[in-house]
């Protein structure tokens, strides 16, 4: 049977622990009067309001990130792929998903949407133009007069500092997930090479990397919106200070 | 220079709402407010999303308030109208007014 403590740790995912409590504790404070359909009713209602974006915003930052792979590793066929482009092209994946993730969580408005938007499209057009050193050097001294302004503005040094951590735990996420990937096909399907025959043979392999990445991409999602709460907002200092 | 913090019309209702409650004002106060005054109850989640955006807008602030039994031991999140918040719903007020002028819309003597 659903109780009010399970509404709270649901509604937790959303909005924080502190502020779950809050909004049940209201609901609760009306539930005698109403009674408990209203109550769930309300709930549904409040659930939907605060998790369409995150949800939303994690669906389309897993497709938009997919989406900057294909086409970079389309790009990048048939390159001298070094390890450079690769730790490139990771970076772009990653700026891309929390670009997104952010753009529709927080709106185009929001100064980490700005600065993720930003590195994301840098990002790109360095390894769009790998082959050409001249574009590229331009490309970089444009990344790094922008970095500087943005390092400059008061209002956006949070919001870079939320898109290295969270960029790192993306670039971890992703190691693990190759890591984990490796092991599962060596010591779980004993198959020394991976080609195509065995990718057909065993399609297991394409659902415990699926699995792995969008666990992967969750957590890295869990990370921005809190650094995004603490850091960007700094809502959690506002209260201790009020307190 | 800070840009003047734009209210829609629901936001406007909120923050009068807020300021006519004075230190009581929280959740199940407001709603209740607003019914009162409008005829019209909002639902909690359009309350909640609106009083979070009026707090990252900077319109209002809140602080954790005291638990009672009746909410489960979970306290109430107070809210108050900064001076910003003040400000610019002052300013939204103004420019209604305005409009209004020369309108005998509400049936008073300012026609």
């Amino acid at each position: 049977m659903l109780s009010s403590s399970h509404a709270e740790w649901v509604l937790a995912r959303f909005v924080g622990q502190e502020q779950s409590a809050t909004l049940i504790g209201d609901l609760l404070e009306q539930r005698t009067e109403r009674g408990a359909w209203w109550f769930w009713r309300s709930f549904s209602r409040l659930l939907l309001a605060v998790a369409w974006r995150p949800v939303v915003g994690f669906v389309a930052a897993v497709v938009m990130s997919a989406t900057a792979y294909n086409a970079l590793m389309t790009r990048i066929m048939g390159m001298w792929v070094t390890t450079a482009v690769q730790t490139t092209m990771l970076a772009a994946m990653a700026a891309w998903f929390i670009a997104v993730y952010a753009g529709v969580r927080y709106g185009l408005r929001d100064v980490l949407s700005h600065v993720a938007g930003v590195a994301a499209t840098l990002f790109t057009i360095s390894v769009v133009l790998w082959p050409y050193p001249m574009a590229l050097q331009s490309a970089a001294a444009v990344a790094l007069s922008v970095t500087f302004v943005f390092i400059v503005m008061r209002s956006h040094r949070a919001a870079i500092g939320t898109l290295l951590a969270t960029g790192v735990v993306f670039f971890a996420g992703f190691s693990l997930m190759a890591y984990s990937s490796d092991a599962y096909v060596r010591h779980v399907l004993h198959i020394k090479h991976l080609g195509s025959p065995e990718l057909q043979q065993n399609p297991s392999i394409e659902y415990v990397n699926l699995g792995l990445q969008l666990f992967g991409e969750a957590v890295t999602a869990i990370v921005c919106a809190k650094l995004h709460r603490r850091f960007v907002l700094g809502r959690d200092q506002e209260l201790i200070a009020i307190k | 220079m800070k840009r003047p913090v734009a209210l829609g019309e629901f936001e406007q209702i909120v923050l009068l709402a807020i300021l006519r409650l004075g230190d009581e004002a929280y959740g199940v106060t407001i709603r209740e407010e607003i019914a009162a005054c409008t005829g019209r109850e909002p639902s909690p989640g359009a309350l909640y999303t609106t009083l979070t955006r009026m707090e990252e807008k900077r319109a209002i602030r809140s602080w954790l308030g005291e638990a009672t039994l009746k909410r489960g031991g979970k306290a109430k999140r107070h809210v108050a109208v900064t001076e910003q918040g003040r400000k610019a719903l002052s300013d939204s007020q103004r420019a209604y007014q305005s409009l209004l002028r020369g309108l005998n819309l509400l049936g008073g003597t300012d026609a």
